[in-house]
């Protein structure tokens, strides 16, 4: 966390700053291209961090160097966890606050509100994850199983647009009424219990992997 | 005299390797050197000690500590070089030595300034493009930089010139001219532990095969030269690492000071000579055994 404390700082003013201009540029209107792209920026981000900090601790053999400094295992894990979630956060209250600045329509608002929140448990989930694999199997393994995971995962729009042909509306209504439905107030602990858990777990895996 | 260190039944099994249950004191105060062939073990016992790695079984008490328990206390007060040195390459040395000083109670920035400047190592490089020597002394630096009680050097010279070599075992030997720390180095070049140990403990095939003061184990260790029929059958049975020469035969004895006495007659008809062994001829009697060589 401290290595990486200047980058992180001006990672955030550029994220801010990018989605504070992208608001701009919609005339203050909240579009569904502009909801869907902060969403996948949220994953993107946390996700792409998780990746891009442990490829620098791979390369530059970091856990081997932190092994001689005293400092616990579990304090590490505990740090690149903080680190994510703190990201997460700010990301996504930064876009809950941008959206609810915009003049569109109350239930409009609630649902972009309702979709970043839900792409900010899926990126916590996804680090989480991400980071207990990596210390299970290393990074150079655990990311080509990822790799190959999203290469699947691409199949989904063509299965799902096969599934929905000429039926599109009907999609689109089932996902905004997903988005519209989800309780907050059990997703959001549910989340961070589950984050919470990784987290044990990873320190865990870690303790029993040497990366000597 | 407290131990530093205290191995008991140390053991760790690896699919091609096993540290067999090893027990060993390291007192304080002195520099005990650690000896042994490549893959004996020397490494995974420092490794263990450093927390590095897990033991199959067995316990690391290090200042009286649990390793386990108070690992953090422990290398607060441990200082660390192992044979390859591991830093964040994209890093400046004056980087790294912030970065490390922030984990440490006890970090003296002047000490760190003071040993970069003594070892010339630019504060604005960056550690990838340091050589092998400098990098031992960056790491070199960040251990002495926080006044560590003990050293544990994992063969800190292999791969160095002899310059290098020579000043970093000199900063070994003045560290414990404070008498309240303590070293303990691995190594397998033998002549480096020679220099400056007060202990050696020599380890093969992951078991600790002997362990003693230096001084005590040079008296006691010598080669003994004879010419045929000069030494008692019973003696030259004892002997390892036996040769046979062209004109007389010559092994290696562990206990010279209980022989002293039937060798002087031999000594004095110039039949039996004897010769001072270094711990390279230690280490190859223990890993060899009786060896035979015809000419």
């Amino acid at each position: 966390m401290k290595r990486n404390i200047n980058s992180f700082a001006l990672y955030l003013i550029v994220v801010f700053t990018m989605t504070g201009f992208m608001a701009l540029g919609v005339n203050n209107e909240l579009k569904l291209a502009y909801v869907i792209i902060s969403g996948f920026l949220v994953i993107l981000q946390i996700v792409g961090g998780t990746f891009i900090n442990e490829q620098y601790e791979e390369k530059h053999k970091g856990y081997a160097f932190l092994s001689i400094l005293p400092v616990k295992e579990k304090e590490i894990v505990a740090a690149k966890f903080c680190l994510a979630l703190m990201t997460n956060v700010l990301f996504v209250g930064f876009l809950v606050l941008l959206f609810a600045l915009s003049p569109s329509p109350p239930e409009e608002i609630a649902l972009a509100q309702s979709y970043v929140l839900f792409m900010g448990v899926v990126s916590l989930t996804l680090a989480g994850l991400s980071y207990t694999g990596i210390f299970s199997i290393g990074y150079t393994k655990f990311a080509v199983i990822v790799m190959s995971f999203f290469v699947a995962l691409g199949l989904v729009p063509m299965i799902l647009m096969k599934s929905y042909q000429g039926r599109m509306d009907v999609l689109i209504d089932q996902i905004l009424e997903f988005f519209a439905h989800l309780n907050w107030l059990v997703l959001i602990p549910a989340a961070l219990a589950a984050y919470f858990g990784l987290m044990v777990l990873a320190v865990k895996v870690k303790s029993y992997r040497s990366f000597i | 005299m407290t131990n530093a260190v205290e191995l008991s039944q140390l053991r760790k099994e690896y699919k091609s390797f096993t540290l067999k249950d090893i027990s060993l004191n390291v007192p304080g105060g002195l520099i005990m050197g650690f000896i042994g062939p490549n893959g004996a073990g020397k490494t995974t016992t420092i490794k263990i000690m450093m927390d590095m790695i897990k033991p199959t079984s067995g316990a690391v008490k290090i200042f009286g500590l649990d390793h386990t328990k108070h690992i953090k206390e422990i290398k607060n007060r441990v200082g660390y070089v192992g044979e390859d040195q591991f830093f964040y390459g994209d890093k400046t040395v004056a980087w790294t030595g912030k970065f490390v000083s922030e984990f440490y109670d006890n970090w003296d920035t002047n000490t760190f300034q003071n040993l970069l400047t003594e070892f010339v190592l630019s504060r604005t490089k960056k550690t990838s493009e340091l050589s092998k020597g400098m990098k031992v002394k960056l790491s070199l630096a960040l251990a002495l930089s926080h006044n560590p009680e003990l050293m544990i050097l994992d063969e800190p010279t292999a791969g160095l010139d002899p310059v290098i070599r020579r000043d970093i075992l000199d900063r070994f030997r003045s560290f414990v001219d404070d008498e309240k720390k303590t070293v303990l180095i691995s190594s397998h070049i033998t002549d480096d532990i020679t220099r400056i140990a007060d202990y050696v403990t020599f380890l093969v095939e992951g078991k600790i095969v002997l362990s003693e003061a230096k001084d005590d184990l040079l008296s006691k260790w010598k080669r003994i030269h004879y010419k045929e029929g000069a030494l008692d059958e019973t003696i030259v049975k004892s002997l390892t690492s036996r040769k046979t020469h062209m004109f007389a035969h010559s092994g290696v004895t562990d206990n010279y000071p209980a022989l002293k006495d039937s060798l002087s007659e031999g000594m004095a008809k110039e039949q039996i000579k004897i010769e001072n062994v270094n711990l390279d001829d230690v280490l190859i009697s223990l890993v060899k055994g009786e060896q035979s060589c015809g000419f």
